[in-house]
């Protein structure tokens, strides 16, 4: 019985990297692992910055050393909740078992009990698992560089340490469980899949509110204690610094006060996620096996309006298809919605910095770039991940030479699906804070500037969204940011400046409008010259470990190109030949 | 007319197709048979151009159709073995989707999209997500895909995999109807009772090499056996059916 339960752990904690986030191949595994290595990295990095800090203040009082000490705590409290956070709302699909689990184990010989049981257990393992990968370095080394005194007392230190941040991740973690329990005892499953949409991007926008505001709430902490501030008592990371602070024999009121509330917290979301978990779990086996899965409505008013306004943007029917197609993909596919969120959601984290820290004069005028860019990056990286890939078979066997067209189309979702709704959404705060001239002027500088930035954003990419595979690693994160950062400030913070400039002279506008006007025409005109030769990439190609000059295939470049027949195949076709991906899955 | 001219393939140390050649005529329905492992699905992955031959090439009324590979897929119509749909698409968007990339009118799509679904008895499901159909719907809708544009050619792999008897029953007539259309028809299959009914030739493949090609009629009287399973019993398995079977049953039975 022992070496079933134990089978039933293994296989249900395998489930937690085999879903919709985690994909089944091998090479995504590749990524987690990166992923979880890049996790860790703060952890490990940061007690090695503040080394000198620390060194520095020895000598001084401990009033001295707070301030330092409780922004460091706060911070390896706030990451860890954000990420264990983070990736429970990734693993949403999977805190319950599924259909599949179901029609797998019920036919064996196994109790459900034991199932139930092995399931709770393969999610403690996952808590302890993920929070151990995330904070073990730090757990340890924190409180070596920060902490004077016995090597008991730095024992004791480092336990507490430990033990607070997994409350701080057991805390996220119960809190996520036993919302879904919740909805999944008081909704239809019907009504459960569409609210769990909402819920989940809500999350992972207030996950990314916590972390990017934490730097303007750590560094407050004596001052927000002083007075015993509400901000404190509303942003959770705080409880379980006074946590980490009363257990290490602090008696200070607040920190009692805001422990006491994390020891509250904590309790009521254990049992809360217990009882729901436990009532949930008993009506998700009949509902998972009596329910069909993915079932929902008919067609209803508002998918037909939605149909004629895409018949009236796109015109050409691959167009047309391509639009449609990227459209129903974000909105029903929980992985892209959920990536699309983060980027929406970092953008927010900005502005809502920029609204409460920076007073610049362009602080206000970089809001609906910041938010465009992030809108837009968004939109371009999911296009990246494949959907079903397998499915898009579809789409090779039906490869027309209007493929461009299908091109126009993924440039129109980002327009109608990214620029329309921020800016309809942006454009009655414009002209209540501004002038109507001002209100127009900037609502038509930044609709121009996100145009751009889409061409840009689509440069040379010969796909069509979410048919292309994506070979880990594909995107060198750890070198690209520096990229990505300096793309950002030029696009937002740069480009509000400039407008900021031309505003006061708006003879000024009229020069970006013709300038923007030619570059809308250059791009134009790359990318019809683009068109005539290129072929839809279906199987993009990792970086190869090792890197090559490329001269011989230069040279097969060269000698195709005296071929008279099938241009299009002639540049694109040597790597990535559409049919490579059926050779090489076979 | 669709001529295979001495095809191969090879994924680097295994030939999967060796030196395959055949020709279908429009009015002909190819039956395309072989065991598991044989070389049908790449002999199939390449007449779509999902893959292209090591040798040897496909040739579509004379021409190779890698030299016109846009215009003979315009002409293609195509169920694959395995039936991959996007799942969050509905029956009838996911028809919009393929009608569109074909470049087909609105209008016509629509009523033609609504039409097959009826007939193909998915009208009251054509709302619902695929992830929720059978696997004989989602198997309807491919057909229902593949037939959308009038293709010149049609490829079924496996078409009737999860059909009801019933919807058997109405493509087995609808590959008659096709073939009275003067389409070019490959049906590649296990099921040799249904490939013996509909199919005009049939071509058997074992180990990637051709071990039978002609008319079904004209196989039997070649073989001088009476049904086309014991024709392919006869030229493919290489092994004592029933002293397997009786194997499995015995490691079965093991304690």
């Amino acid at each position: 019985m022992t070496g079933t339960f134990t089978a039933l752990v293994r296989h249900f904690f395998g489930r937690f990297f085999d879903n919709e986030f985690v994909a089944r191949d091998s090479e995504m595994q590749v990524t987690v692992t990166k992923i979880l290595a890049m996790l860790a990295v703060p952890g490990l990095l940061l007690p090695l910055f503040r080394f000198t800090t620390y060194t520095g203040l020895e000598g001084y009082p401990l009033e001295v050393w707070n301030p330092t000490l409780w922004f460091d705590r706060c911070f390896f409290f706030s990451f860890s909740m954000v990420v264990m956070g983070a990736v429970t709302v990734l693993e949403w699909d999977t805190l319950f078992p599924d259909r599949r689990d179901f029609v797998t184990l019920i036919p064996l010989p196994i109790a459900l009990r034991s199932v139930f049981l092995a399931k709770v257990a393969a999610l403690a393992l996952f808590l302890v698992a993920f929070t151990a990968v995330v904070n073990v370095s730090s757990t340890v080394t924190f409180p070596v560089i920060s902490m004077r005194g016995t090597f008991r007392g730095l024992v004791r230190g480092i336990l507490i340490h430990g033990l607070t941040v997994l409350a701080a991740s057991a805390f996220i973690f119960g809190f996520l469980v036993a919302l879904e329990g919740v909805l999944l005892n008081f909704l239809s499953f019907r009504w459960f899949r569409k609210v769990s949409v909402f819920v989940q991007t809500a999350m992972v926008f207030a996950l990314l509110s916590v972390f990017f505001l934490f730097p303007n709430i750590a560094i407050s902490i004596p001052a927000l204690k002083a007075i015993d501030s509400a901000t404190l008592h509303a942003y959770p990371p705080a409880w379980f610094l006074a946590m980490n602070e009363v257990l290490l024999g602090s008696r200070d009121p607040v920190f009692l006060k805001l422990a006491a509330v994390a020891w509250k917290a904590l309790a009521a979301v254990l049992l809360i996620s217990a009882i729901a978990y436990t009532v949930a779990y008993r009506r998700q086996v009949r509902r998972t096996l009596e329910t069909l899965e993915g079932i929902e409505g008919g067609r209803t008013r508002l998918h037909a309006w939605l149909s004629s306004m895409a018949d009236r943007i796109a015109r050409d029917p691959v167009e047309r298809a391509a639009l449609a197609f990227i459209g129903k993909t974000t909105a029903r596919s929980a992985r892209h919605r959920i990536f699309l969120a983060a980027y929406v959601g970092v953008g927010c984290a900005f502005v809502l910095q920029a609204l409460i820290g920076i007073r610049l004069k362009q602080a206000s005028l970089s809001i609906a770039l910041v938010l465009s860019f992030f809108v837009l990056s968004g939109l371009r990286y999911i296009f990246t991940i494949p959907a079903e890939l397998p499915a898009n078979w579809v789409f090779r066997t039906t490869e027309s030479d209007r493929r461009g067209r299908a091109l126009d189309g993924a440039r129109q979702a980002m327009l109608w699906f990214g620029v329309a709704p921020l800016f309809t959404l942006l454009a009655p705060f414009y002209f209540v804070l501004w002038t109507p001239f001002v209100a127009i002027a900037h609502l038509l500088f930044s609709v121009i500037c996100s145009v751009l930035l889409i061409e840009v954003l689509m440069l040379d990419f010969w796909k069509i969204p979410f048919t292309c595979s994506y070979p880990a690693g594909k995107a060198n994160v750890t070198v690209l940011w520096i990229f990505y950062w300096i793309a950002f400030t030029s696009y937002a913070y740069s480009m509000a400046s400039l407008e900021a400039w031309m505003i006061v002279r708006p003879w000024r506008l009229l020069i970006f409008y013709a300038a923007a006007g030619a570059a809308l025409y250059a791009f134009q005109r790359h990318r019809r010259r683009g068109e005539r030769v290129f072929t839809l990439i279906f199987d993009d190609v990792a970086e190869p470990i090792v890197r090559t000059l490329g001269l011989s295939e230069l040279g097969w470049i060269t000698r195709e190109d005296t071929r008279p027949a099938n241009p299009g195949r002639l540049l694109h076709g040597s790597r990535r030949s559409s049919a490579s991906h059926i050779s090489r899955a076979e | 007319m669709l001529e295979v001219r001495r095809l191969t393939k090879r994924y680097t140390t295994v030939t999967a197709v060796d030196d395959v050649s055949f020709t279908v005529k429009p009015y002909e329905v190819l039956g395309y048979l072989g065991p598991n492992g044989s070389g049908k699905s790449t002999t199939v992955n390449i007449i779509t151009g999902l893959l292209e031959p090591t040798h040897g090439e496909v040739l579509f009324e004379g021409r190779s159709i890698q030299s016109q590979l846009i215009e003979y897929k315009r002409r293609l119509g195509y169920v694959p073995e395995s039936p991959h749909l996007y799942p969050y698409l509905t029956g009838r968007e996911y028809l919009q989707l393929v009608g569109r990339l074909r470049g087909l009118v609105q209008r016509k799509l629509d009523s033609k999209i609504d039409d097959l679904l009826e007939l193909f008895q998915l009208g009251s499901s054509r709302h619902s997500p695929i992830a929720s159909y059978s696997k004989g719907m989602r198997q309807k809708v491919l057909i229902s895909s593949a037939l959308l544009h009038n293709p010149d050619i049609l490829v079924f792999d496996e078409p009737l995999s999860g059909l009801d008897v019933t919807s058997a029953l109405v493509f087995r007539n609808l590959i008659k109807g096709l073939s009275r259309e003067g389409k070019i028809i490959l049906y590649s299959s296990h099921v040799l009772e249904v490939v013996e009914k509909v199919c005009t030739h049939v071509m058997i493949l074992r180990k990637g090499q051709v071990a039978a090609n002609d008319t079904v009629d004209g196989l039997r009287t070649l073989l001088k056996l009476p049904s086309l399973e014991d024709c392919f019993s006869e030229l493919v398995v290489d092994h004592d059916v029933e002293t397997t079977a009786d194997s499995i049953v015995d490691v079965m039975k093991r304690t």
